[in-house]
């Protein structure tokens, strides 16, 4: 009877994801909230600010131009033409869209189609898949894979088998997604691994979607390197980025695709016929964000860097913390997510019936018993990674004060 | 592309499929909505503008305040909230339409939270429209409908409104209707869905109960959902009541309804919109939604929401801001119309909405355009009104599919939500304009 009002087929498959699963569980006030990655700490006051001097002008309240609002735009060309070495067209080139997330959408349903091949490193924030199917290409994924054990393990030991990777190009293959710094691993990939996926792009004439939301938050011994600036990867990259993630206001959902007109002008058109326009005070006040950091930028009260130097104290804090309570962490180079291994608990899982991997039951069972989220790491790789990864969960550690995790985790019994 | 393709309104599908199945490259084509180009051209002329839908007087004190208590107000106002709706917002949604749907919404499973009606309307036909699935749109139409059905995979099926024949010249929105028999003939088995608009951009019309009836009982006959898209609700005039297609009998479990905080508090930029409904069709745009965009902005939720409950204890009284508004767009309205009317122009007098259509045949202009003489009648004059005059309108055969565009192409639509001062201004060029006009007949 009510044939006609089930979901196309685009959708088929894709309601559930991870966190529709553990968000709701985490609002639970009880519970130490280390899954979802926001931050619990204050966005800088002078961001904030923008926004409600912003939203007491008129005209602010109002549509404004659709691909971005030109005082954004222009911000993000001066910033990124620092950064790019290279002139940016504010009109041309950049596309403002809802959040990094938002860019990732427009990216795939213009320049993606069916029948299409679109490689996917393991592991991967998770929405890329679903985006890629919905744009009725097939995900193709390859792992990382980790070096031989050392004792203390950081981002830097998962690297990607040249071969493997060349193996999964071929004629249908339309893009490659990769996400520098990564989420969940924190792996900031280097000049010779991007120029290896770069080589292979040219090679093949392949696009590369380059998400960099986590561009910013880098620690020290690493750089964050635009695939978009090496030789011949100009013309066939998208490079994303977040407001979110760059002031610290996820709640803002604001980001742009920056990239050649050729490919751009295609996300533009998704982006008129999606949801036309992002809204005005929230752009206004990134565009002021914007230009007083780029007059810092180089020097250390350029948030760019600060909050990159604050980030890394907790994350030395945070990692402290798991080692003593017997765990294992993977320092991560970039990015706000730590993987933890914690397998050396030996947590018996068994009594949980359910056919899910160990990292689901395990953060089920810490949610329960330990009152602290996180999230389960093969939510972010195809189900043949499974094993590799299920003894790793992600936490988040842009928080205010880690004390409260260790509080946490101490007031149960420990395993 | 050639200029005539530019600027006539075309299908906007990025993905073409030929007869075959097969895709052609996306980098081959590039479509504009006329509309937008007609924004851009009013910006680059720095026209006065009666175009592009939007009030240039400021929202109302209470929501800007509530904006602005919400960005003060700590750490968690700028993070991200629930996926599918800022919890205070969808109840505050919920507790307010419930009311009015006469139906118990649940805040959490029948409404969707949106990056403006634009995407809830987006979300609506990428969750339900399949590859050659039909979708009835009802003629004119705001012009984001058929690029939307077809990104969809799905065809346009269009009926258009008709003046009513004879009884007089054809003065108000509400003489505009639809043929029974002609939308009924447009329906196939493959029909998955009617798309209504209404108050009716750009023609103004409000359904009047008999008429949503009558779509309502195609619609269950067929099993044919309904995306209703009531963005301007509350902006009726002379006594027109909006009526909701989802509140009459067996409609709730088929239909979606689409409304905007930007319309609705006067602030557009905020983009905030929503999609109520039931949730068993509802679920289907939330997959949409949390594969898309996931997340709207928190902050604008939240000020959304205050407006909402302060709307909920003042409805139906003066100090309310659904009475207030509309009270003084009818002013407005009436004023554009007049001095259309002191011009010698024929306005349509809409029942409800933003917008006024006018009948511009009667005007006798050297459009000096001869390169663009196969281009519809209403553009070339628009674009004259632009460029020569410095005044902002958009063209109706816009709101037009390529069949029916030639039968509608005399009129253009004004915006008559601004500030008295621009339509004062508007009021004067179309003064000289005409009496230019009339002197150039008479050959001086």
């Amino acid at each position: 009877m009510t044939s006609r009002h089930t979901n196309s087929k685009r959708i088929e498959g894709l309601d559930k994801n991870v966190w529709v699963a553990f968000t709701s569980v985490a609002a639970d006030p009880s519970i130490v909230n280390l899954g979802q990655g926001y931050p619990d700490i204050p966005p800088p006051s002078y961001v904030t600010e923008a926004l409600a001097k912003a939203a007491s002008v008129d005209r602010m309240n109002q549509y404004t131009r659709g691909f971005g609002h030109p005082s954004l735009v222009k911000a993000l060309s001066q910033v990124y033409g620092k950064v790019y070495g290279r002139h940016i067209d504010p009109f041309k080139e950049i596309l403002v869209t809802v959040g990094g997330y938002g860019s990732l959408f427009s990216t795939m349903q213009a320049l993606v189609e069916d029948g299409d091949e679109v490689i996917i490193i393991e592991p991967f924030f998770d929405c890329y898949v679903p985006m890629v199917r919905m744009a009725g290409a097939k995900p193709v994924l390859i792992p990382l894979r980790l070096k031989p054990r050392k004792k203390t393990i950081t981002s830097a030991d998962w690297y990607l088998d040249p071969d493997e990777l060349s193996s999964k190009f071929n004629s249908k293959t339309k893009a490659i997604i990769i996400n520098t710094p990564n989420n969940p691993i924190g792996k900031v990939f280097t000049q010779d691994e991007l120029q290896m996926i770069a080589n292979l792009c040219i090679k093949h004439d392949t696009l590369c979607f380059s998400d960099e939301v986590y561009e910013w938050l880098v620690y020290k011994g690493h750089q964050h390197i635009k695939i978009a600036t090496l030789p011949g990867m100009w013309d066939r990259t998208i490079t994303i980025s977040s407001a979110g993630k760059t002031f610290s206001v996820t709640g803002w959902k604001l980001g742009w695709s920056i990239g050649p007109e050729h490919l751009v002008k295609h996300l533009q058109t998704v982006m008129q016929n999606t949801l036309y326009t992002c809204p005005t005070p929230l752009q206004e006040a990134v565009a002021q964000g914007l230009l007083l950091n780029y007059e810092l930028m180089g020097q250390p009260e350029c948030y760019f860097s600060s909050l990159a130097e604050e980030l890394e104290g907790k994350r030395d804090r945070m990692a402290a913390i798991l080692q003593e309570a017997g765990m294992t962490p993977v320092i991560p180079e970039g990015g706000y997510f730590m993987l933890v291994d914690v397998s050396s608990l030996n947590q018996d899982l068994s009594h949980m019936v359910d056919d899910e991997a160990y990292d689901y039951k395990f953060v089920k069972w810490m949610i329960k018993e330990k009152k602290l989220a996180a999230i389960p790491v093969t939510a972010f790789v195809g189900d043949e990674s499974r094993k590799p990864f299920e003894k790793y969960i992600r936490l988040c550690f842009i928080k205010v004060n880690i004390k409260t995790f260790r509080l946490g985790w101490t007031k149960a019994q420990k395993p | 592309m050639t200029g005539h393709d530019f600027w006539w309104y075309t299908y906007g599908c990025l993905i073409l499929t030929d007869n075959s199945g097969n895709s052609t490259a996306v980098s081959d084509q590039l479509f504009y909505t006329n509309r937008v180009e007609f924004i851009q051209l009013a910006a680059d002329y720095k026209a006065v503008n009666l175009g592009q839908g939007f009030p240039d007087f400021s929202p109302p004190p209470f929501i800007q305040e509530a904006f602005c208590k919400a960005v003060s107000g700590g750490p968690s106002m700028h993070q991200y909230t629930r996926a599918f709706g800022h919890p205070p917002l969808v109840k505050s949604l919920a507790k307010f339409f419930s009311r009015i749907v006469g139906h118990e919404i649940d805040p959490f499973e029948d409404v969707l939270v949106t990056v403006g009606a634009y995407q809830a309307l987006f979300c609506a036909f990428q969750a339900l429209v399949d590859e050659d699935d039909e979708v009835i749109i009802i003629e004119p139409f705001f012009d984001c409908y058929q690029p939307m059905v077809t990104m969809a995979g799905g065809k346009a099926v269009y009926v258009p409104l008709r003046p009513k024949v004879g009884g007089g010249t054809v003065l108000s929105s509400g003489d505009w209707v639809l043929s029974a028999e002609e939308l009924a003939s447009k329906i196939t088995p493959r029909t998955k869905a009617i798309v209504i608009n209404t108050p009716n951009n750009p023609l103004g019309k409000v359904y009047k109960t008999e008429e949503l009836q009558m779509i309502a009982d195609l619609c269950i006959k067929h099993d044919m959902l309904c995306i209703s898209d009531e963005v301007y609700e509350w902006l009726t005039y002379d006594g027109a009541k909006h009526v909701k297609i989802a509140s009459l009998p067996g409609m709730w479990e088929r239909t979606i309804t689409v409304g905007s905080a930007g319309k609705t508090f006067s602030a557009t930029g905020w983009k905030v919109g929503w999609a109520i409904g039931s949730g068993h069709v509802l679920k289907h745009m939330k997959t949409i939604h949390q594969n898309t965009v996931y997340h709207c902005a928190t902050a604008a939720q939240e000020a959304v929401a205050q407006g909402f409950e302060r709307e909920y204890k003042l409805f139906g009284t003066p100090e309310s801001y659904f009475q207030q508004l509309p009270a003084l767009l009818h002013l407005k309205r009436k004023k554009l119309a007049s001095c259309l009317e002191s011009v010698g122009l024929q306005p349509i007098m809409p029942e409800g909405s933003y917008f006024m259509i006018t009948d511009v045949s009667s005007v006798k202009v050297d459009l000096n355009d001869q390169n663009a003489s196969d281009e519809p009648y209403d553009f070339r004059f628009a674009k004259w009104l632009i460029k020569e005059k410095g005044l902002a309108t958009i063209p109706v055969s816009a709101f037009y599919s390529p069949d029916h565009s030639k039968e509608f192409s005399k009129y253009i639509r004004f915006c008559f939500v601004k500030e008295d001062s621009t339509l004062d201004a508007a009021e004067d060029i179309l003064r000289k304009m005409i009496w230019f006009s009339r002197r150039a007949c008479k050959g001086v």
